[in-house]
């Protein structure tokens, strides 16, 4: 009943509603990337050097087979989000 | 693993630019971001070309596209493929300025004109309405940050363009600057140069020509001059619309350009063919390489083209890859006119012709 208490309220019932979630779940992935990135390089400098300087992370350069190993992450982490949702919408 | 000798980097770009963890692991993402979707626009790809919507006779796009997009309405993978992308581009520039702002002391060194005072300005009113436009969803247009021009091309082009895109980018332009038909020229006139990608190609071809790049972004003219003169090079700058540059009639032996055509709309295109006609002597060479028409590539290529085109901020692809240069080159006053692919799938596409009269001297 209008101006009382609503127990089942849906605000996001637009179709740009969907998009716009879909936007925050890019930036979230995006955020979460950059952590992984960050925690890879981290026990990267450990694993090489047994120390760090928080400048040691900002300077890292990945190279090689760290380098290697990054990308592939990268592609996987983001090949399982878009096949989820791809999954999802043929169900 | 990390901080030892310097990476290879894409051909012309600087190898001591080096980006903070937060800014690099960004640009990453979008890169990995594209190499993601592809499973799915394979998918999408097979399913098409598996049905009829693909049978096309190579005019009609709109009746491609309609019969494509329609078969694809409820489509998920192209709702997250056209979702993913649009996120995408939107970020891409601010990410990319971001990147440069963590490390802005270091790189706002490497990006510096050497001399901006060189650079000639025809002014803000000789600007067009349509460079207003945010070509490709670059967020405040080529000139929305100081130093847009270095953000573009040693940021956007190594860690998206470069990886994400068939084919080797800068060979591309290279192949294109040995098809002029001469190899003396001595004037030659970019229209359109950027950070001067296709330019360096044309000083590096023709090393005794003098070189003039013309082009509207003020920040991406100075790193041109800045990648130049790094070069050993010096070129002659001027911020100008291609169509009416105010240079010299009679200036040039060769007038070029390399994915100009299809960021301006069709009366500019044949304003440019009719400037590129005035800048040269008689019997001076154009060369301009642009997108591949539709009706050469595959259908469905055609289709992904204007679809990407549609959704990726590109408002005048549809227009250049349905237009047929040819004619405008031969309205416009040019003999010899011919054209040629270069590539798979017709891309680079290339218009020659040559300014009638005395062979040039």
């Amino acid at each position: 009943m209008p101006g009382f208490a609503n127990d089942d309220a849906v605000y996001l019932t637009r179709p740009q509603h969907m998009d716009a979630l879909f936007s925050i779940t890019m930036e979230l992935a995006s955020e979460l990337w950059v952590l992984r990135d960050r925690l890879a390089v981290v026990e990267q400098l450990l694993d090489e050097h047994g120390t760090l300087a928080r400048d040691d992370i900002e300077k890292a350069q990945p190279r090689g087979e760290f380098a290697e190993q990054l990308a592939r992450e990268r592609e996987r982490f983001l090949t399982r989000v878009f096949d989820s949702a791809s999954q999802a919408g043929e169900s | 693993m990390t901080t030892a000798a310097q990476s290879a980097v894409p051909d012309g770009m600087r190898a001591d630019v080096e980006l903070a963890q937060r800014g690099r692991s960004e640009m990453q993402f979008l890169q990995a971001m594209r190499a993601g979707l592809r499973p799915l626009q394979a998918r999408l790809r097979d399913r098409l070309e598996k049905g009829d919507a693909l049978a096309w006779d190579g005019t009609d796009i709109a009746g491609l596209r309609a019969a494509v997009d329609g078969e694809l309405a409820e489509d998920a993978d192209l709702g997250i493929i056209g979702a993913a992308l649009r996120w995408n581009r939107s970020v891409l520039t601010p990410r990319a300025v971001d990147a440069f702002g963590e490390r802005a002391e270091d790189l706002s060194a490497k990006a510096a004109p050497v001399d901006a005072e060189a650079i000639t300005d025809r002014g803000e009113e000789a600007v067009p309405r349509y460079w207003r436009y945010e070509f490709h969803g670059t967020t405040g247009g080529w000139d929305g940050h100081e130093h847009m021009g270095f953000v573009h091309h040693e940021l956007v082009y190594r860690y998206l363009l470069v990886p994400s895109f068939p084919g080797d980018i800068f060979g591309q332009r290279a192949s294109v600057a040995r098809l002029a038909p001469r190899e003396d020229y001595t004037d030659i006139c970019d229209l359109g140069c950027g950070t001067g990608q296709f330019t360096m190609k044309l000083a590096q071809t023709y090393p005794g020509a003098r070189i003039t790049g013309v082009d509207l972004s003020v920040s991406e003219l100075r790193y041109a001059q800045r990648r130049a003169a790094e070069a050993g090079l010096e070129w002659d700058l001027l911020r100008a619309p291609a169509e009416d540059t105010g240079l010299a009639e009679g200036a040039f032996d060769l007038v070029t350009s390399f994915i100009l055509l299809h960021e301006i709309p069709p009366h500019a295109i044949r304003k440019v063919f009719a400037e590129a006609l005035r800048l040269l002597r008689p019997g001076g060479d154009l060369v301009f390489s642009d997108v591949a028409p539709y009706r050469l590539r595959s259908p469905y290529q055609a289709w992904h083209d204007d679809w990407d085109a549609e959704n990726g901020h590109e408002p005048w692809w549809r227009t250049a890859a349905t237009t047929d240069l040819a004619g405008i080159a031969r309205e416009a006053g040019f003999t010899d006119v011919r054209q040629e692919a270069l590539g798979k799938e017709s891309y680079p596409w290339v218009t020659l012709a040559r300014k009638p009269g005395q062979e040039r001297l």
